[in-house]
């Protein structure tokens, strides 16, 4: 009885802890942006000149009106997103505490598993 | 009773091979490993980051063709289930899976689904390398704790939601792995489940003789190694055939479907120059500025229609079978899935051909060659707008005669017509919907 509760509470933590995942990934790319906007309009304006580059090409290669595209396209970065989009125009450093933090996770979960792995077995009949 | 077809002996050799398929694994998992590096530790800008490019250009809009041509093939050599093998073979418990995940799967695929694409929109993970950084080690995390306390591909099999999607994409695959009916009956021994001297068992918790669906077959070729009557074949068939005849239909598969067809249409919708025009006017509607609040508004909005629509149709059609609103549902859900793939498709081939370039800059550029001011289009636009609207033609052919069959192998033949139009008629507007929406400039990735 012990060792189903201990399963399902297993599987549980893991269901919950991957939908939690979906909001914190998106809190720690939020936090990256707003932690570092003093590089944003640098680094802004050379995703802008990039885009510009694609765009020019791709209306060259097809005659479409392109100019709607790239308007659309910095609009669509500027709004979208107060939060995220503009994540990617900082120089935001490596996360390593959230690095650390997870590796650690990944090191806990294996030597448990190690430190389990013969009564586990045997438990479950497996030679 | 339908002809087993004779398969390919190629394919099969290839499955039976022992390089296989660890000729795959070792260089997929030595480039998911860089761009894991990139993600969370490269360049932050997602233009000149080789990880989001890898990730959002190339995988992720060819991942649906793999799907279509090879099934789950893509799922024997994912780096994610490589290192749960490798965790596995370690230091594995091999503990049964919890019933609760048996039972409610699919149903925790569907909402993990939605709330990344959700966060996605909100916070942009995918414009952020650093945000699909922690994504990917999130879920490197669940797949080693899944890989080391529980048995087999538990992740893959229960919790992935690529897997969700891989399993209903698949069922649109081209190619099949069955067992030889009369080889199997006579069979004792089961080693394609529970394993041999060759190979370990079936991962995906599969077994080939009573296994009458491609959703969770992912070509590992395990059961090709360890069965000694050399019963699997594996042969072509027609892409979507095994939507017709679904035996056991689940309301949680269908629902899936439908879900994919709202995140195509959120996807598509904020990527566009209308999506500022919404969203002032959801934002004026609402009393808010809040862009979290407006964008869950909206994506509800763009989630709940289709689900909807797909509702009211299963209900006209309950009144022409008298079969419940709930069964029409689930049972015509899956005919949704060839347009779903192929709005997927779609909208991830402008990402790949007007952005696909990208990928080998970025990648030279981590190597410290510099190609500033190229394009990064492969196609020109005109081809890929062609592209895009044969996608989805085909799709829709696919989808009405997937709802035609569904109807004439459940329905009497007065019964059939009343079912199938209004399905008919459903897959049509989504059609309207999804050309509409390609028309429009779309905003890139990179």
């Amino acid at each position: 009885m012990q060792k189903k509760i201990s399963l399902s509470l297993l599987g549980l933590l893991i269901t919950v802890m991957m939908i939690m995942g979906a909001f914190v990934t998106g809190a720690l790319a939020m936090d990256n942006h707003s932690s570092n906007g003093a590089n944003s309009v640098n680094q802004s304006n050379t995703h802008i000149n990039n885009n510009g580059a694609n765009m020019g090409q791709s209306a060259s290669n097809t005659g479409n009106n392109m100019s709607n595209m790239n308007g659309m396209n910095m609009g669509s970065m500027n709004s979208s997103s107060g939060n995220g989009t503009n994540s990617d125009e900082v120089n935001a450093p490596p996360n390593w505490s959230f690095i650390y933090i997870i590796g650690a996770i990944n090191v806990i979960a294996i030597i448990a598993a190690a430190l389990m792995k013969k009564s586990a077995l045997k438990e479950n009949g497996v030679n | 009773m339908e002809q087993q077809p004779k398969g390919s002996k190629v394919l099969k050799a290839i499955l039976k091979s022992k390089w296989y398929p660890g000729i795959f694994q070792w260089p997929t998992l030595i480039v998911f490993a860089v761009i894991v590096y990139e993600l969370l530790i490269g360049i932050p800008v997602s233009d000149h980051n080789f990880g989001t490019a890898m990730t959002w250009v190339l995988w992720w809009p060819i991942i649906p063709l793999v799907f279509l041509f090879v099934g789950r093939f893509w799922c024997a050599i994912c780096p994610f289930a490589t290192l749960s093998d490798l965790v596995q073979k370690f230091v594995g418990n091999k503990r049964p899976v919890p019933k609760f995940l048996k039972k409610y799967g699919i149903w925790i695929i569907d909402i993990f689904f939605i709330l990344i694409t959700w966060s996605d929109h909100v916070f942009g993970i995918v414009e952020s390398p650093r945000g699909s950084g922690v994504l990917l080690s999130l879920i490197i995390t669940g797949v080693i704790i899944s890989g080391a306390f529980f048995e087999r591909r538990t992740w893959c099999r229960y919790l992935c939601f690529l897997g969700g999607l891989a399993g209903n994409y698949s069922r649109v695959g081209a190619l099949q792995l069955r067992g030889t009916p009369e080889k199997c009956a006579k069979c004792t021994v089961s080693a394609c489940y529970k394993g041999g001297e060759n190979a370990p068992g079936c991962p995906m918790f599969e077994f080939p003789k009573t296994m009458d669906n491609n959703a969770r077959c992912n070509f590992c070729g395990h059961c090709v190694k360890n069965c000694p009557n050399d019963s699997i074949i594996i042969s072509a068939r027609v892409p979507s055939k095994e939507l017709w005849f679904i035996r056991r239909p689940k309301l949680e598969e269908s629902i899936l479907a439908i879900v994919i067809m709202g995140i195509v249409f959120v996807q598509n919708i904020t990527m566009l120059n209308i999506w500022n025009d919404a969203q002032q006017w959801l934002q004026e509607f609402l009393g808010t500025t809040n862009n979290t609040i407006t964008i869950t508004v909206a994506f509800i909005i763009a989630m709940g229609i289709p689900a909807l629509l797909l509702y009211l149709t299963g209900w006209l059609a309950a009144m022409k079978n008298s079969e419940s609103v709930t069964m029409n549902v689930t049972r015509f859900g899956y005919s949704l899935i060839p347009l779903d793939l192929a709005g997927h498709l779609a909208h991830n081939m402008f990402h790949l051909l007007a952005e696909g370039k990208s990928v080998l800059y970025t990648g030279l550029a981590m190597l410290g060659i510099q190609s500033q001011d190229q394009s990064n289009a492969l196609v020109s636009m005109n081809t890929i707008t062609v592209i895009q609207h044969t996608l989805l033609v085909l799709g829709t052919l696919a989808s009405i005669y997937t709802a035609y069959r569904i109807a004439k192998a459940n329905y009497k033949k007065e019964q059939v017509r009343g079912s199938f139009i209004p399905f008919t008629i459903l897959i049509l507007v989504f059609l309207a919907i999804n050309v509409y929406l390609f028309m429009l400039p779309m905003a890139m990735r990179m």
